[in-house]
């Protein structure tokens, strides 16, 4: 599954601020761990902050934070808010015998999407921070 | 409430043929689907072998979880692995750790025997639960299952 640029880095957004929750991170240190433009960046967290995932300050004090609960939030959710489209079914107008095909073929993408939406709607940004910091502990010892 | 006014604890223990009913009737407010013949079998399974377990929670007399798990080897081509083939906790007792305190005596109870893997499967469509095995450190492992409606 490849995810566009900006929907990528709302993710890892989201995670990094949800791990600090009382931390207010500068989006010139974000863009700088995450290698993205604070342009893009700046773009990004205004759509997570309609969204109230974050909230954002400017100035020189300025900084963005996580104001959600990450028990709540999935990996889906975010992902919507960028790709509202993800799950659209493009198959042409079928035409005779290609009637099948374009059938088969859709009942087959539709059953990576089922498990691919499935997945991403059970995944909570709590449970990306436990795991990670889960499998951080496991290679420590 | 206990004769003395306390709120009971919630207790863990291996499920009984005293519990079959309790069982039954925790499985068809959750399910919809009673199945006593399903859980009588799988509570002769853990009397007669070492590697399956069925353990219940209890809040006071009353049954409000249960797990069921078998050591499998070999199945699908799988060396020994731990499935967790039930786990249920009542509505009304949910978010008080009762799903989590079973996943965790389960684990010891095939961590005991060797066993380092723990499995499952479940309906695409429960969130709930998905959310969480996931927020026990299960992820999606390396089988897929597969069906088909013989004709």
């Amino acid at each position: 599954m490849k995810l566009r640029k900006a929907t990528q880095c709302a993710i890892w957004i989201c995670v990094h601020t949800a791990a600090s929750p009382d931390e207010l991170f500068s989006a010139r240190e974000l863009a700088e761990i995450y290698g993205i433009s604070q342009h893009h960046l700046a773009k990004v967290i205004r759509t997570l902050s309609f969204a109230r995932l974050v909230y954002s300050t400017r100035g020189p004090r300025g900084g963005c934070a996580f104001i959600a609960d990450p028990k709540r939030v999935t990996l889906m959710q975010i992902i919507e808010l960028f790709e509202p489209d993800l799950e659209s079914d493009h198959a042409p107008v079928p035409q005779g015998d290609q009637e099948n095909y374009i059938d088969e073929v859709a009942r087959v993408l539709g059953e990576i999407n089922r498990i691919a939406s499935a997945t991403l709607s059970s995944i909570t940004l709590q449970v990306i921070i436990q795991n990670a910091a889960r499998r951080r502990g496991q290679r420590e010892r | 409430m206990t004769s003395s006014g306390q709120e009971p604890e919630i207790t863990f223990a291996l499920a009984s043929e005293a519990d079959l009913r309790g069982v039954a009737e925790l499985d068809l407010l959750v399910t919809g689907q009673a199945k006593p013949e399903f859980w009588a079998s799988n509570l002769a399974r853990t009397v007669t072998g070492d590697t399956s377990t069925f353990i219940i929670a209890r809040h006071g007399s009353k049954i409000v979880g249960l797990i069921l798990g078998t050591i499998g080897a070999w199945e699908f081509g799988s060396p020994a692995t731990g499935w967790v083939h039930a786990i249920f906790v009542h509505p009304d007792f949910r978010n008080r750790g009762i799903a989590s305190e079973l996943l965790a005596e389960i684990k010891t109870f095939f961590s005991g025997r060797g066993i380092n893997t723990i499995r499952t499967m479940l309906h695409v469509d429960d969130k709930l639960l998905m959310s969480f095995f996931r927020f026990h450190g299960l992820s999606a492992g390396p089988y897929v299952e597969l069906e088909a409606t013989i004709d």
